[in-house]
């Protein structure tokens, strides 16, 4: 197969960099990325792209540590190089704070993150509802700056992006060879995926450029993430709720909170609401499948799933997808294959 | 009981807080002035970046150091107050960067989290092989001086557009005792060859993902003498320019060069940077910190002068415990002229 013709569904963070990770491992590939969305209105647009994992219950940690540990090397080589404002990426140190102290208090991540170590009393004094916390430095991507970087670097391989609604994977096997299903929530309609339940998440963006520290609290419900222009104050996780629509009482409710962690942010200015679906499951799925149907066959390569920790691991899951598609070449070219996990 | 403040930079205006704030009940007479000829923004601490971080070595001068921490921990009470943004106060961490090892500063206690950086943080600073990190505070002079103006002005005290040739001519009219702020021109109103200008040369550049300070130390050179990036709440300062001895104001294109290159090559991302502005200023650098009283005789008269000038490159840092300092001497004015604790009388 000279040009194997890959098609991506979904142009979120995960499609994006799983598209960009193909081009990178399979130079003679054709990839093509289709969505209905794209950047400034997919579900990576509303999060805040902190790196600080989200802990999948069934996936193995030393897969989870992996993948965290792949995208923080990859973002850390360009938040230190001239293109690091372009891409949106930089460095933000802060704390993760906590009522009561946690189980766990070295979690699997500590060692991949910058200068990672328990809060003094001293610093703890900043937060007097809480007992326990932990200081690091780590990695935020931005969005949409980071999303329409790596469209940028897409088109520069020659990579195409369409407007278009897949509702249906076959629809897609006449055009192309493989097809990618990167398509985060969508993926629930798509391949009917019963797993995959949206966690509904709100976050405010306000104007409040003196905040220079992350915080979040340890139960992942409240935090202040400063970005490049705006801060992301959140959130919200509502299971089964599939509502794209403001909560003003929700709003209302993260403001507080947000202002009892960090009480400058009264001063925010122009909050603007936003709203996501986080595409969540028990493991993120990323494998290998063949469809078949009256005989034609259509190798599928999943990668969805990541609920609340894209951002975290998307370098990571998109690297083992691009070589799942590097295994599905093999297959079609007749070669035989390993079988992978 | 009129007093003169001459000086409106932070030194200036904290002082004249400071005393009014704990003598203006228990002197019922206390009439505070202000005289500069410079306001905000046109003094030394508005061109500032307003990082709080005293030098590395404070040569044993333990009283600067009890100076540096009482500024830090009132600043550190006033940090979830409604009035922090307005006063320009925030949070903020970073990087102090060194060729080798030195010793610990003298605040390193003081701030915030203190510790030596890792091996994989420096590999962000190729060049540089030691290094901490802490969480300090920014106190930017362009939100701070319009603050202090405002409560001072509030308390009524006077603000006077002049420039005060000598002590004398307020003494002259009537004031008792004159708060010497003048910083780097204390020369004129009395000859002090310890106090000399170090230049400093700064560039204003956007870059709002810049979330630490950084700032690099060259040994040899000296303070300052090596690139520093300074993130505040409307752009970023990039500066690395001390120059003993030089008094002009005008901006050098050669240091404008030296200060963008070398910034560039510490934090590459940078090269992005949209520059907005550009300043010089003159540190009032002096040895020590000249904060004491001076009695001069006028005929029969004693009038009183507190210096409190030659904060160098620290007076942000230093300004609250120089303030309360110079407000103690204050009180030990008044104890002698017997204006404590008694009821107001014939003007001296």
């Amino acid at each position: 197969m000279a040009s194997p013709k890959v098609a991506v569904v979904g142009a979120g963070v995960i499609g994006l960099s799983t598209a960009l990770c193909i081009t990178e491992t399979c130079p003679s590939c054709s990839v093509t990325v289709l969505s209905d969305q794209f950047s400034p209105n997919t579900t990576s647009d509303v999060a805040a792209g902190m790196l600080i994992p989200h802990t999948y219950p069934e996936t193995p940690i030393h897969r989870q540590k992996q993948w965290f540990k792949e995208t923080f090397t990859y973002l850390f080589a360009i938040s230190n190089s001239p293109e690091a404002s372009e891409a949106g990426i930089h460095l933000v140190s802060g704390w993760q704070v906590f009522k009561s102290t946690p189980k766990e208090e070295l979690p699997f991540w500590s060692d991949i993150v910058l200068g990672f170590r328990p809060m003094s009393q001293a610093e703890l004094r900043k937060f007097p509802q809480h007992r326990f916390g932990q200081a690091f430095t780590t990695l935020k991507c931005d969005c949409p700056p980071y999303l329409l970087w790596l469209e940028k670097r897409l088109k520069a391989t020659g990579a195409q992006m369409f407007t278009r609604k897949v509702t249906d994977l076959w629809e897609l096997h006449s055009e192309y060879d493989i097809v990618v299903n990167c398509a985060g929530m969508g993926a629930h309609q798509l391949v009917g995926d019963q797993q995959l339940f949206p966690v509904r998440g709100q976050v405010l963006k306000a104007h409040a450029p003196w905040v220079k520290h992350f915080i979040r609290d340890g139960d992942g419900l409240t935090y202040v993430y400063p970005g490049i222009h705006r801060v992301t104050l959140g959130g919200s996780r509502e299971k089964g709720s599939w509502s794209l629509s403001p909560d003003p009482g929700t709003t209302r409710d993260i403001f507080d909170r947000c202002c009892s962690l960090e009480p400058s942010l009264q001063g925010a200015q122009d909050i603007e609401v936003k709203v996501g679906l986080r595409p969540s499951r028990q493991c993120v799925r990323v494998q290998r499948e063949v469809l078949s149907q009256e005989g034609v066959k259509l190798p599928v390569v999943h990668n969805y799933g990541h609920g609340a920790g894209g951002f975290s691991v998307h370098r990571g899951t998109a690297s083992e997808a691009a070589h799942l598609v590097g295994e599905c070449i093999s297959a079609l070219q007749g070669s035989s294959s390993r079988a992978k996990l | 009981m009129r007093v003169a403040v001459i000086g409106a930079g932070v030194i200036g205006l904290s002082s004249a807080l400071c005393i009014h704030e704990q003598f203006h009940g228990l002197v019922p007479s206390l009439e505070l002035e202000v005289y500069a000829d410079h306001f905000t923004p046109h003094t030394t601490s508005d061109g500032a970046a307003g990082l709080w971080q005293p030098y590395l070595s404070d040569h044993g001068n333990l009283q600067e150091t009890l100076w540096n921490k009482e500024t830090f921990d009132y600043l550190l009470g006033h940090l979830h107050s409604p009035a922090a943004k307005e006063m320009g106060l925030f949070l903020i961490s970073g990087y102090n960067l060194f060729t080798e090892p030195v010793p610990d500063p003298s605040w390193k206690n003081i701030v915030l989290g203190f510790r030596n950086l890792t091996p994989k943080e420096l590999e962000l600073f190729p060049g540089y092989s030691y290094g901490w990190f802490n969480t300090a505070l920014m106190l930017e002079g362009r939100s701070y001086l319009p603050w202090l103006t405002n409560r001072l002005m509030q308390r009524g005290v006077k603000f006077f557009h002049k420039k005060v040739e000598s002590f004398q001519e307020l003494f002259a009219q009537g004031v008792d005792v004159v708060l010497n702020c003048s910083g780097m021109r204390s020369g004129d109103l009395q000859p002090d060859p310890e106090l000399q200008p170090g230049r400093g040369q700064i560039i204003k550049v956007l870059a709002p993902w810049v979330k630490h300070f950084i700032i690099t130390h060259d040994l040899k050179s000296g303070i300052y003498n090596s690139p520093y990036i300074i993130p505040g709440s409307e752009f970023t300062v990039l500066g690395g320019i001390y120059q003993h001895g030089n008094w002009s104001e005008e901006n050098s294109a050669k240091d404008r060069k030296s200060i963008w290159d070398s910034c560039c090559r510490l934090l590459p991302p940078l090269q992005k940077a949209k520059m907005v502005g550009e300043w010089s200023g003159l540190r009032p650098a002096r040895p020590s910190v000249r904060l004491e009283r001076e009695s001069v005789r006028l005929g029969n008269l004693q009038a009183e002068v507190i210096h409190n000038y030659g904060h160098g490159g620290f007076g942000i840092t230093i300004h609250w415990g120089c303030a309360m300092a110079a407000a103690r001497l204050f009180g030990s004015i008044l104890q002698e002229k017997k204006q404590l604790a008694s009821p107001p009388g014939p003007r001296l």
